[in-house]
């Protein structure tokens, strides 16, 4: 692990004064980098309130239920803060980080693919022959 | 037969490959007929001996049965007999239970047809795959459970390309393939129970790299539609606060039901209920 990364995990660890994020979370087990943990603060995030947002679109989109619930529990929906929301997440590399070219079978980005799967990291993975 | 038979127990220590012969030829027995050259007379001997004795000695009936047992091998399959030769180094006879390991797996019948449960075997290599299946075959038998299979099931190539570059350079690129190989084994007439020990044995001793996953198959009675006509209230939750609320108190399993009820009994929402909607609500709540 790079001194970076463990900086990062000290800091994380220190939580205290903490003003980057509205909550506490755990820190990743990946690749650390700023997006990284943004990534993984929403998606702490939304894991914690999968259960409520679920009940509130239940209630709104159930057509025999009286129309000013089901106004009032779309309101409630739209109120909840933007991290909260599974359209945020992006998947990222876990071992570089990157936010393009991800493999989802994986979750690796284009050329640690590459690398790990001719060090033969990946089980069952081959060079391509036919 | 007998006679081979014996001479084989005689020899004592062979490599396994011969013992393991199939032992269907016909031994000649060693008999000279110029060594004895008046045969009449031994016959007359034997013969006026018999006649001596007052009576004729019987068989024990137990002795009799052991003896006749020779004449079920050929019931049997594979036909071989092999030596109870004390292997070097363990001081006993090899098991038949391991001896087994070197033919194909035994199978019961498939007496009634009643399909219980497919297992479905998964391996990105074949050699584990093969060896797992064999086993779980193996322990169906020895559970008394009547097992089909392994039947190939078609392969699965997943392919990617990717740039052989970290950065630009996008007509260089390179190709990798994983194929998953898999097996299907299929368990007939059988309890529930069983299949659960079969599984649970099979988790126990599990090979690497092979994933298992298992459909069990239930009889349903025929009347199944009289069963359904109880379940007609699901209709009016379509139409109601009331019965809407009383169907996710049911649901106890499901956390998001559970917090809708939750929800509801808030005065976020019950601001704009009626008095008798609250009451329903509240009462559910609580059950829930």
């Amino acid at each position: 692990m790079s001194q970076i990364a463990e900086h990062a995990i000290s800091a994380l660890k220190r939580s205290k004064p903490m003003k980057r994020f509205a909550h506490p979370v755990l820190a990743p087990s990946t690749f650390i980098n700023t997006r990284i943990l943004r990534d993984n603060f929403k998606r702490q995030m939304a894991a914690q309130n999968e259960v409520t947002s679920r009940a509130l679109k239940f209630i709104a989109r159930n057509s025999a239920l009286p129309q000013r619930i089901r106004l009032e529990a779309q309101v409630q929906l739209t109120s909840m803060p933007h991290y909260t929301r599974m359209t945020q997440l992006k998947g990222r590399c876990v071992d570089s980080g990157r936010g393009r070219g991800i493999n989802r079978d994986f979750r690796l980005c284009r050329y640690q693919f590459r690398l790990q799967a001719l060090a033969g990291l990946l089980p069952g993975v081959k060079k391509g022959v036919w | 037969m007998l006679k081979q038979f014996a001479h084989s127990r005689s020899t004592g220590l062979l490599t396994l490959a011969c013992k393991r012969g199939f032992s269907n030829s016909i031994t000649r027995l060693n008999f000279n007929p110029l060594e004895n050259k008046d045969l009449n007379d031994e016959i007359e001997k034997l013969a006026s001996l018999r006649l001596s004795h007052t009576s004729i000695p019987q068989l024990d009936s137990e002795k009799e049965t052991k003896y006749n047992l020779i004449n079920t091998f050929y019931d049997y399959e594979p036909k071989t007999l092999t030596d109870e030769a004390i292997l070097p180094g363990t001081g006993r006879p090899l098991p038949i239970n391991t001896e087994l390991n070197y033919y194909a797996p035994l199978k019961h019948e498939v007496k009634y047809g009643h399909l219980k449960a497919e297992l479905n075997f998964k391996c990105f290599d074949h050699q584990n795959l093969e060896f797992f299946t064999d086993f779980t075959l193996r322990v169906a038998y020895y559970l008394g459970l009547p097992a089909t299979g392994p039947t190939p099931l078609p392969n699965r190539t997943e392919r990617w390309t990717v740039n052989r570059a970290p950065f630009v350079h996008a007509k260089s690129k390179e190709n990798f393939e994983r194929t998953t190989h898999s097996r299907l084994i299929r368990l007939w007439d059988c309890n529930p129970e069983v299949v659960d020990i079969l599984l649970s044995f099979i988790k126990k001793n599990s090979v690497w790299g092979v994933g298992v996953k298992c459909h069990m198959y239930v009889q349903e009675p025929l009347n199944i539609s009289e069963s359904m006509k109880s379940i007609d209230k699901g209709v009016s939750a379509l139409t109601e606060l009331t019965s809407t609320v009383e169907s996710l108190s049911k649901e106890r399993q499901s956390e998001v039901a559970q917090r809708v009820l939750e929800l509801l009994d808030d005065p976020m929402f019950t601001r704009h209920m009626t008095a008798d909607q609250i009451k329903d609500v509240k009462a559910n709540a609580l059950k829930g």
